[in-house]
């Protein structure tokens, strides 16, 4: 596995993470202590985790000699952010049209809305970035010696 | 020996002998190779595999990293159109 793989596989691990706790969080302010729905979604503050995978460049250095970076990488990431923007463009328009279809031209929403599309793209750019990233290298690398 | 094979966009084979090769010059590891052209040790297992088709500065590289041409190495199999 190289240093790429690592760090996607790393950051790919973050973000799921982030992602099941806010969820857990949510369902059990919601549920079980039966908080307003409101003050429930501040289970989306463990999304702050996934700047966790700014570390991953730490964790995973560059090791000396050795290439670790070429031509196929290059494609590999090319290709791992194609797939996160088209994702991502495709789910932006629709949360930007789909308020103006259920609340008309003059309708109004919070700018809590603007906020949460701007971190909703964030994850959704990385969890998708990373996924295509492992996809391409292929999840069960044998790299066996040949 | 199986040879290994990758298809492009208009589904023609490329297929190449860069495990035959690699065998036939002192029998060199894939890092080696992979040392040798400048490149991950993974690249040249998926190029091996069939699994990636390089770009054309590194088909040359391979070629000469053997002292071969390089339809030696790849072969570009289909009909001409």
């Amino acid at each position: 596995m190289n240093r790429l793989q690592k760090m996607a596989r790393f950051n790919l691990i973050v973000i799921l993470i982030a992602l099941d706790l806010s969820a857990i969080a949510i369902g059990v302010a919601y549920f079980v202590v039966g908080m307003p729905i409101r003050r429930a979604l501040g289970g989306f503050g463990f999304i702050g985790i996934c700047g966790l995978t700014a570390l991953s460049p730490i964790l995973y250095k560059k090791e000396q000699g050795n290439v670790d970076f070429d031509e196929r990488d290059l494609l590999i990431q090319r290709r791992a952010s194609l797939g996160a923007y088209t994702i991502f463009w495709a789910l932006f328009v629709l949360a930007a049209m789909i308020p103006f279809f259920v609340l008309g031209p003059d309708g109004a929403v919070s700018v809590k809305y603007l906020a949460a599309m701007v971190f909703g793209g964030m994850v959704t750019v990385g969890l998708v970035q990373y996924f295509v990233t492992l996809e391409e290298y292929g999840w069960r690398n044998k790299d066996g010696e040949k | 020996m199986a040879k290994s094979e990758s298809s492009d966009e208009r589904g023609r084979t490329i297929t190449n002998q860069v495990r035959r090769l690699r065998f036939e010059n002192g029998e060199i590891t894939q890092q080696q190779l992979a040392d040798r052209v400048g490149v991950t040790r993974q690249t040249i297992i998926a190029i091996e595999s069939g699994k990636y088709a390089p770009s054309l500065p590194l088909a040359f590289r391979l070629a000469r990293a053997f002292g071969v041409p390089i339809e030696k190495v790849f072969q570009y199999e289909g009909e001409n159109r």
